[in-house]
């Protein structure tokens, strides 16, 4: 056949060249990541101060499954970046919850099931009973979670008190039943003012952490016959709560009570002449540490081993007198070392909080006794994001969410550009400035007045200790 | 194979003309929608990947994907003025190679759709940014930080499966490219109510490709697991039976000569 090469002409090469595209197109997305790297930029001081100390992090966007680890150790910043990971540790971090419910008392409960109606309802898959009640029984259901494990729950009453007056109890019938949910039982949503303020909304800080297998959470007051200090945590999972043998009816069937008592909190160290409990924290070698207040406000930490008994006995510091105090630990890349930021608040009696004032402490453990214990102040009104100590245990690098130098938007949102590092040696001052850039601004435009739900806002998280047994 | 090669020549040549034009509407199509899109005000400052969503681009270029496969059809039709079909039915070649060489322009053409649309987006990434720094400076007064041409590419829903991360899915994206073409020529080879039938084989096949894609990256964030395991056999055993039984049809109408 004559000249039938030309009606060849252009395909292998439009094959050839579209290959080349895809697969260089390819090659670029796997290879010029550094487009987007992490950046540290030496602002002011020695960038040798860095020497000691490690700090990593990932940087991860909304609805994306990418992330840009980042790791600073001794002044080197690696990154990499790594498509299709596993979501944040950091979202995942060991958590205790405090439920509220007011169900009907067991005295009453005789009385609430002869009275209970049927409520007419719009669909027929459940059906909703309703009763009167004088008297409730208020419950407190603790649910602690921890990364690769079950959930838990504790649930114990915290008595039973008499409504002021008599209150319509709801409770919702279905083909499947979940113990827990709040409607399970006769309960009540609002029991007025009186009974709201009656108890406490927390009883215990919100993170707990793991001793060998079993939970431990800090028990904040003197409060229901417990004194304030560390507690095991021994709870039950749906599936053994759902295994729990039926104690009542209601409407006619069997039901587990709701204010039958769940699992239970077994005192594990509460120290003498402790007002209020803040913190604790699982240290090296199965020791715990405890942070918590005596009648002075002066904080004492205290070291503790697997079977209880104090081995160190610390004071910190002397908090401002005031009506709310936390104490949170930062995430941490050893378990021999703890930062933990303190703070105190006074409220008003509408509920507002403001800050009095904040500090940081830093505690170095070996072999059962603190080999550091030391404490500064901080900015309660920009408290660090970020702290750790070095190696040596004599300075601490610090690091703060940075605002951009970029105009704030008119609803006063600040974008901001990564953060600010600063290392602190013990002894006082600044050694060493400098910004880790995470690209965070280029995220302004969620910001101002506009918005697309196509847009996918970076967020950056410090690496907890693996396991997630603890901060 | 040589003259596989040729009769794939054969109908590039014929489709040259429609192809340039479907690719150049695509491009100008693109670059209109974007840049209205980023002229709007609730997309200041969110760069090309978010316009791209929003502008539905990545549905237009699988609708131009599917387009430049059924181009290469023309050898086998009669149209007022090719009148080629004769002509292609009576070629001294066997009818599986007839099929090859059609399959394979497909194959080519939807080939450079893929990669034009990375070139356009790569390409749109500066006139979207200039607009967006323009617009930016003149509603806020400073220059705000630009979007980075790595960062789009890579939170871009629509390039990930362009560009392929894992070797899984890069296989499966030449799966998706040679059963489409497949697909696609067969809708043209056949005449009357198997005309009917294809479209909706290939539809069917290109809902499994889809899961199929969808299903990779679900093995790949979160383990195999058993319903996973078990849809992804058989979307991949549907995919797999309706092609084979795509093949053996169009062979069939070729040897009966269908298509005249």
């Amino acid at each position: 056949m004559p000249k039938t090469n030309r009606f060849r002409r252009g395909l292998a090469p439009l094959a050839v060249l579209a290959l080349a595209v895809l697969l260089l197109g390819t090659a670029w997305l796997h290879l010029g990541w550094r487009a987007i790297d992490v950046t540290l930029e030496d602002q002011a001081g020695d960038p040798a101060a860095l020497r000691g100390f490690t700090l990593n992090g990932r940087i991860n966007w909304n609805y994306d499954h990418s992330s840009l680890h980042f790791s600073l150790h001794d002044g080197y910043l690696d990154t990499e970046l790594v498509f299709d990971d596993e979501d944040a540790p950091f979202l995942d971090r060991p958590m205790v919850s405090t439920d509220q419910t007011y169900v009907v008392a067991t005295s009453e409960r005789a009385n609430a099931e002869r009275n209970a109606t049927e409520v007419p309802q719009f669909t027929n898959s459940t059906v909703t009973v309703q009763t009167v009640v004088n008297r409730v029984d208020r419950m407190y259901t603790l649910r602690v979670r921890f990364p690769g494990n079950d959930t838990r729950f504790v649930r114990f009453s915290a008595g039973a008190v008499d409504l002021e007056q008599p209150l319509v109890a709801e409770s919702w019938v279905t083909d499947t039943p979940y113990e827990l949910d709040y409607r399970y039982d006769y309960a009540i949503n609002d029991p007025g003012a009186a009974v709201q303020e009656s108890w406490s909304d927390s009883v215990v800080d919100a993170r707990p952490f793991l001793l060998g297998d079993t939970p431990v959470v800090c028990w904040e007051r003197d409060y229901l016959g417990r004194a304030p200090g560390l507690y095991r945590m021994n709870g039950l999972t749906e599936a053994e709560i759902a295994d729990l043998p039926r104690d009542g009816t209601r409407y006619g069937g069997e039901i587990l009570c709701g204010t039958t008592e769940i699992g239970s909190l077994e005192p594990f160290y509460c120290p003498e002449g402790a007002v209020e409990a803040l913190t604790g924290a699982a240290m090296a070698d199965g020791s715990s540490l405890l942070l918590y207040l005596d009648a002075d406000n002066t904080l004492w930490a205290d070291l503790v081993d697997e079977n209880g008994s104090c081995t160190d006995h610390q004071q910190v510091t002397e908090l401002p007198a005031g009506d709310v105090y936390s104490a949170e630990v930062y995430v941490r890349t050893t378990n021999r070392d703890a930062v933990v930021s303190l703070s105190c608040r006074t409220m008003n009696p509408l509920g507002a909080e403001t800050p009095l004032g904040s500090k940081l402490a830093a505690f170095r453990v070996q072999d059962g006794k603190f080999t550091l214990v030391h404490c500064q102040e901080q900015d309660p009104g920009n408290t660090a994001a970020a702290a750790v100590l070095n190696a040596e245990g004599n300075a601490l690098l610090l690091g703060w969410y940075h605002d951009a130098p970029l105009p704030a938007s008119e609803t006063g949102n600040q974008p901001e550009d990564g953060i600010l590092l600063e290392v602190h040696p013990l002894t006082g001052g600044t050694s060493y400035r400098g910004l880790l850039r995470s690209g965070i601004d280029r995220d302004w435009g969620n910001l101002y007045d506009a918005y697309s739900q196509q847009h996918k806002d970076r967020y950056l998280t410090f690496d907890p200790l693996e396991g997630g047994a603890a901060t | 194979m040589k003259q596989i090669f040729s009769l794939a020549g054969w109908n590039w040549r014929m489709a040259r003309r429609s192809y340039a034009i479907l690719c150049g509407a695509f491009a100008l199509e693109q670059l209109a929608v974007l840049l209205w899109q980023a002229s709007r005000g609730a997309m200041l400052g969110m760069g090309l990947a978010a316009c791209y969503e929003e502008g539905f681009q990545f549905q237009v270029f699988l609708l131009v994907f599917l387009l430049a496969g059924l181009l290469a059809g023309p050898a086998v039709n009669d149209r007022k003025r090719a009148r080629c079909s004769y002509t292609w039915l009576t070629l001294p070649m066997p009818p599986a190679a007839r099929l090859a060489a059609q399959v394979l322009t497909a194959a080519v053409l939807q080939l450079g759709v893929a990669a034009l649309q990375l070139v356009l987006y790569m390409v749109y990434f500066f006139p979207v940014q200039a607009m967006d720094s323009a617009r930016a400076m003149e509603k806020l007064g400073t220059a705000m930080p630009a979007q980075n041409l790595y960062e789009q590419v890579l939170l871009s829903d629509s390039m990930y499966w362009l560009l392929p991360r894992r070797p899984a899915q890069f296989a499966l994206l030449v799966v998706t490219l040679l059963a489409s073409a497949l697909l696609l020529t067969c809708v043209r080879l056949h005449r009357g109510w198997r005309r009917g039938a294809a479209v909706v084989i290939g539809a069917v096949c290109g809902v499994c490709c889809l899961l199929l894609f969808q299903w990779e990256l679900d093995f790949a964030l979160f383990g195999a697991y058993d319903a996973l395991v078990h849809n992804t056999l058989l979307a991949a055993v549907v995919l797999a039976a309706l092609t084979v039984f795509s093949i053996w049809w169009a062979l069939r109408a070729i040897r009966r000569a269908e298509p005249a």
